[in-house]
Parts: structure tokens; sequence; C-alpha cells
């Protein structure tokens, strides 16, 4: 039996109230107290609870459209029942509302395109994805597994440094991206912790929660000031300093772990179920036309190289060891240091074509692909080439970690000279990347993994990973790429190099 | 014009000097969960931010004309337009709970204007409202911004008063999405002897009288960031998955 939701009264002057967003989708199920949806009224908006529990069946009122106050918005199923089935919509209650709708636009006929804002809540602060916990933590037929989200990192572009195709300056266009990043983790709460959502950490932050226990913690002042800065609780992290102190390092491990995390969690909910149609968030559309512009227009073609990681691999531990910096330092920002180099000495890769004239650019900025909610990000790493390895290592988290939360100056996402995309973190073998225009080149990195090698003559266990690079063949020739890569796996492989 | 507060009790006041704004926010989130939970009376956050502009999520980004290139931009959760907040600006964060008739959101707009109102008269300005145009105005000038977001009937979000406010930001965007939208400040009215410390007073008063509070109470910002650890704890709540809250930008 399907029951209504119904537009909410809000106040007693409320006429008509538009739905900004609906937090649950078709198929969801709903518990009683669970927020469904954002309501607005005469610009001030509220989050709606369900009052009842069930399969939300049928949302017959879209995001961006008004209704009056009292018809139906939704339907709710019962729980387990198949969506379609459970709410077969008596048409004509399926007509009163759209009839509402109609006679509705003028008023709700505000210039943005509602319809395209489809979760585009941008919850700014380092959030707690809760969502994510109780989600994973939900039993039933909603739950979707982990899902493979690889789709959006094939298209690690999206970087508006020039005008976009409408006709807008690249720039708003490109903040109307940022929206839509956040919005897989609509949260409330506190600065604290996307932390919690690390359900093992979630654990440990109960054992340890009282506010009388958090005044023990023992963390150096280091740390105390970057869990500060990183909005993280103290409480949450697990201490690897002696008697279970936390270190500024366990702060920043924490943190990184967060940003895999949400990176998992994130794109789960926004591939939306079978059979369903979506409206283009703002960063989807800006996706969907830069990278089929760049297919379009720009005659790629692509090399491969194996990459021997045993020396970086051992770098890697034994920089982490000696705490030698403030930062680890990742694979991903060797991979930076390493294009760097390589890119000073084969200045194509650095290069635009640009109206039939190569401009070959005078500062390496790259640019880190970032996957974010139904999209990505691509924070530039700028003059690459005047910085150290730690340098690099620092300034790529801040940028990478402001990903969860936004807050990017226009300076931050553009300017990029190259790009590089790393699915290392999703064991990916192998995979070729789309140019991001006006760039020449993009590098995609696979995951290091162990594979028989050759050495002195005999096969042993090694670790290795494979790069590809994707050339614009306007600007660079195979023979370019090639010794390019050569470069690069030379400086990889002799990663003492990245330090001089 | 109803008052939307029938006598709370309570009010904490809290002035956190300037406050970078994904900080600011985070706290709001925090005390708004933890009023919810009835662990906090109501609080009035008094701020200045760094400056930022804040898009809503329904904004067109079309409004952010020519921003400048250093100054952050935030999506944040809260419909609405494009809008600017910096040195200068008084910053109001109510995070209050409704309660029985006040349980309106529209009155409850109208009480932060009064607000508004109330404490721009004590300085000689005769502020009012336009009919559909949320926020103070002077004449058809704007100088107050208002834009809630609601969670469980508590706010979150608030206002905002251009007391010496540098226009020139404003230049750069559509204020809240309105062509031709001339903000003003308290300096550029005829009082820039008056800074958002004087203001500040002005507004804890009308507050506090507008929304009937019995008992107001100071509290320190170190306090206030210190406690903010305590009740941003997992608070396991049975709702599950917390959503943001959605503000709108009244502008």
């Amino acid at each position: 039996m399907a029951r209504e939701i119904t537009m909410p009264k809000l106040s007693d002057t409320m006429e008509e109230g538009k739905i900004l967003r609906w937090l649950k989708h078709p198929g969801d199920t709903i518990r009683r107290g669970e927020a469904i949806a954002e309501v607005e009224t005469d610009k001030a908006d509220m989050i709606m609870e369900a009052f009842d529990e069930g399969v939300l069946g049928e949302i017959v009122l879209k995001e961006g459209e008004s209704a009056k106050v009292g018809v139906v918005i939704a339907r709710l199923g019962e729980p387990g029942k198949q969506a379609a089935q459970a709410a077969p919509a008596p048409p004509a209650a399926e007509a009163r509302p759209r009839q509402k709708i109609g006679a509705a636009p003028a008023q709700s006929s505000a210039p943005a395109p509602p319809a395209a804002v489809r979760g585009a809540l941008a919850a700014v602060p380092p959030k707690r994805t809760a969502q994510g916990i109780a989600e994973a933590g939900q039993p039933g037929a909603s739950q979707s597994p982990e899902p493979a989200p690889a789709e959006p990192q094939q298209a690690p572009v999206q970087q508006a440094q020039e005008g976009g195709a409408d006709g807008l300056s690249g720039l708003p266009e490109f903040y109307s991206g940022l929206s839509a990043h956040s919005s897989a983790a609509p949260t409330t709460v506190p600065a604290p912790p996307p932390a919690r959502a690390v359900a093992a950490k979630a654990e440990t932050a109960t054992a340890a929660a009282t506010p009388a226990d958090a005044a023990k913690l023992k963390a150096s002042p280091l740390a105390r000031r970057a869990a500060e800065e990183a909005g993280i609780d103290l409480a949450t992290v697990r201490g690897t300093g002696p008697d279970g102190r936390v270190t500024k390092r366990d702060i920043d491990n924490f943190v990184r772990e967060q940003q895999m995390f949400r990176f998992r969690r994130l794109i789960a909910p926004r591939e939306g179920a079978l059979g369903t149609r979506q409206e283009l968030t703002p960063m989807r559309r800006t996706i969907a036309q830069r990278m089929a512009a760049s297919k379009r227009e720009i005659p790629h073609f692509y090399v491969t190289v194996e990459v021997d990681m045993e020396e970086a691999v051992r770098f890697k531990s034994s920089i982490e060891a000696a705490e030698l910096f403030d930062e680890d330092i990742t694979y991903n920002d060797i991979v930076i240091r390493a294009c760097a180099l390589a890119i000073c000495r084969h200045s194509r890769m650095n290069a635009s074509f640009e109206d039939e004239t190569v401009v070959i650019r005078p500062h390496v900025n790259i640019g880190v692909a970032v996957a974010v909610e139904d999209g990505l990000l691509i924070p530039v790493i700028r003059e690459c080439e005047r910085l150290s390895l730690p340098e690099i290592a620092r300034i790529s988290h801040r940028l990478v970690g402001k990903a969860g939360r936004g807050g990017y100056t226009a300076d931050e996402l553009s300017g990029g000279t190259f790009t590089i995309s790393n699915m290392g973190m999703l064991g990916i073998e192998h995979f070729a990347a789309v140019i991001n225009p006006p760039q020449a080149a993009i590098l995609a990195v696979s995951a290091i993994k162990e594979r028989p090698v050759v050495r002195n003559s005999r096969i042993v266990v090694g670790r290795t990973m494979m790069v590809t690079v994707s050339c614009d063949h306007r600007v660079i020739d195979g023979v370019v790429a090639g010794r390019f890569l050569q470069e690069l796996k030379r400086f990889l492989e002799n990663p003492a190099s990245l330090l001089v | 014009m109803e008052q939307a507060a029938q006598a709370a009790p309570t009010l904490r006041i809290a002035r956190l000097a300037t406050v970078e704004y994904s900080r600011a926010l985070a706290l709001q989130e925090g005390l708004a969960a933890a009023r919810a939970r009835g662990a906090v009376p109501d609080t009035l956050l008094l701020l200045e931010h760094p400056s930022v502009f804040t898009l809503g999520r329904g904004a067109d980004a079309r409004y952010l004309l020519n921003p400048p290139r250093e100054v952050p931009v935030y999506r944040v959760s809260r419909g609405g337009q494009v809008t600017y907040h910096g040195p200068g600006q008084l910053v109001g964060y109510p995070i209050v709970k409704l309660e029985g008739r006040a349980r309106d959101v529209h009155d409850y707009l109208r009480c932060l204007e009064q607000v508004m109102i109330d404490a721009l008269l004590q300085c000689g300005i005769a502020a009012g409202r336009r009919p559909g145009l949320t926020g103070v105005w002077v004449e058809e000038r704007k100088v107050g911004s208002i834009g809630v977001g609601l969670r469980r009937w508590v706010t979150m979000h608030g206002f905002a008063l251009n007391v010496a406010t540098d226009g020139r930001f404003f230049e750069t965007i559509v204020p809240c999405g309105i062509a031709g939208c001339r903000m003003t400040s308290v300096a550029a009215e005829g009082r820039a002897d008056l800074g958002v410390t004087e203001m500040a007073a002005f507004i804890e008063r009308s507050f506090t009288t507008v929304f009937s509070y019995r008992q107001v109470v100071t509290v320190e910002a170190n306090e206030l960031w210190t406690a903010s650890r305590e009740f941003s704890l997992p608070a396991r709540e049975a709702s599950g998955p917390d959503p943001g809250l959605g503000a709108v930008c009244q502008c």
C-alpha cells in the first residue's frame, strides 16, 4: 500500500514550497525521523523528515519544482517491496500535483537551473560522513555494494580556465562544478570527522569518546594543532607514538585515510539505480562538453611503460621511517616530482595547440585529478619545476584535502599545463586518460603490483607500475612521448634523483 | 508582527572576532546538533569572516561576475544566490530552537529583520522592509541580508549586516541575484564612526528584546571552541544519516 508524503506547512503564511533537493531516491529505505528532502519556502529552507517508514516509491515533485502545501510530493511503499510495485500511482493523484506545478512556474523561475542542481549541496566544512556509516550499517535491499567507481576517472578533466562551450567564462561554470562534490556527504555535523566514517576508527572513537577521556588524550602539540586545523577529533585517532601518543604523522595518515574512504563512498550514491534517468549536474555537463570536445578535436595517441617501483617503495618507506619531513611523501607526490623533472627536459609535454601554433608554457603547473561526487576536480600545483619533493607533498596534500569540503580559489583550479590521473588506489592494472584541453598530455598512473620481473637474468617477484601518457599528436610526436616516458621511468627507478 | 519566541529563557552570546568561513560553519553545525539534543541553550554567534563568496545550492554561477581570484568561493548548503562576507560586516548566526507558536519560518525571518531594523534605529538609521525582498533596506539600498536553514526546528545561518564593508566586492557579483541591487552599509549611511564591535552591542540588545530572552549569558570564544569538541563527539542519533542543513540566502 502506498502512503503519501505531502508538502509540509512550515509557516502559517506558507502557501507553496519548492523541493531543493531529494536526500532519498526511489528504492531507498526510509526510517522514521530520517531526513528525506530539503524544502524551500520563500527562501527559508528546511530539512524535511519522514513521519513514516517504508521504501521511497515514487518522487512526484522533482527537484526545483514547487507545489502547494498539502500536495503529494512522493509516495512510500512497504519495506522490502520494490518501489515501483509498491506505489502504483493513481492517475488522478498524479494529475493533481502536476497541475499545481504548472501553475507555479512564474514563481519558481529563478534563473538558476534547479534541475541541474541535484545533489549540489556543498556542505563545506570537513564533514563527518555519517551517512556513509549509517548506510553501510543499514540492512536492506537498498544498500548497494561497494561500487567500482571507475567511471569518473576515465574523464579526468574538468578544467575551466578557458571559456566553456556555453559562452560563459569558464570560471563560474567551474564553480558550479564545485558544488557537486560534497553532496554525497551531506551532513550537519561539526568540523570533526569525516573520520568517524571510517568504521574501524569509529570503534576506537566510541571507546575513547567521553570528554573526560578526551582530556587525557596524549598528543604532541604539533599533532594537536594539525588535528584542529583538519577539524579532527583527537579521540578518534589511534596514536602510534610512545604510550599511544598521537603524533602529527598519525593525524596526516588519518586525514588521508578519510580521503580514501570518502573517495570510495562518495562516488557510490551518485551512480543512480538501474533504469533511472539523471539530470546533469553542472559539473557533469562541463565534463561531458570538455571530454567530448577533447576526443573530437584532439588526435590522441597513447604510450605505456612499465616502471620498476622497487626502489621507490624502499625510498618512500625509508623517508617515512626517518621522519625527515613534516609530511609523508605519497606515491602521487613522487610521480608529480618525477613528471616535473621529466617535463623540464621535454618541453613539448608542457604545451598547447593554439591557433595553428604550439605554445610552450613557461611553468610546469601540474594538475592532479581528484574524484569528487559525480565528477572530478583538478587542483593545480603551480611551478612544480621549482618545488622540492616535500614542498610538492605539502601543497598537494593541502589542495587534495580541500576536495572534500570546497573552498578552492580560482587560481587553485586553473592554469594547469599537464595533468596526472592516478588510479593506483583502485588497484587498476592499466588505463589511458583523456587529455584535458588546452593541455597536450595527461599521465595515467596505475597501481603498483607484484609482477614477475627479470633481474640479473633471473625471474623474481618485483613491484612495478604501469604509466600511460596520452598525447595530442598535433603537438607531440611518438618519439617525444617515448623519450619523456623513458626519462620519467629513470627518475622513478632512481628515486634519490628526486631529492636532488 | 508576531514575536517568534515566547519568552525563551536563556540566550548565550559569543563574540568570535574573525573566523574562517568553513570553521564557523562547522561550529554552527556542532551547535545546531547539540541544540537539537537539548545539550546547550540557544546561542547567538557574532563574528566577521575573511573575504569569501558563497553560493547557494541552486545559485546561478553567472552571478559571480568577476570575483577576485584570491577570494575563496564556497558552494554551501543553502539555497539562494551568491553573496559576499568580509571584513567590516557583522555576521550573526543564531542557533535557536523554535518551539510552540514560534515554529513558523516566515515569522522567524521577519524577526531577524526586526533585530537589524531596531539596531540600526539605535544609531539613527531608518531602515525597513521591502515587500517580497527579504532583508533590511535603507530606501532601495540593501544594508542587511538574511538566510536561514532549519533542521528539527533548530536554526542555522542567519544574517549579515554591512557595517563598513568594502562595497567593491559586491560589484564583482550580482548580490542575491537581484540585478542592479545596490548595497549600502552603516558607514555609507552616515555612521562611519561605528565599527563592527559597536554594532554587535546594538544587535545583542535588539536580538534579546525581539526574541524575548529573560536571561543573557556571554560566552568566551575559547570556551565555545573547547566545548564544541565535546558536543561534536558522535551523537548516536536514531535517525541515521545526518543530511546537511539547507539554508537559503534570503537576500
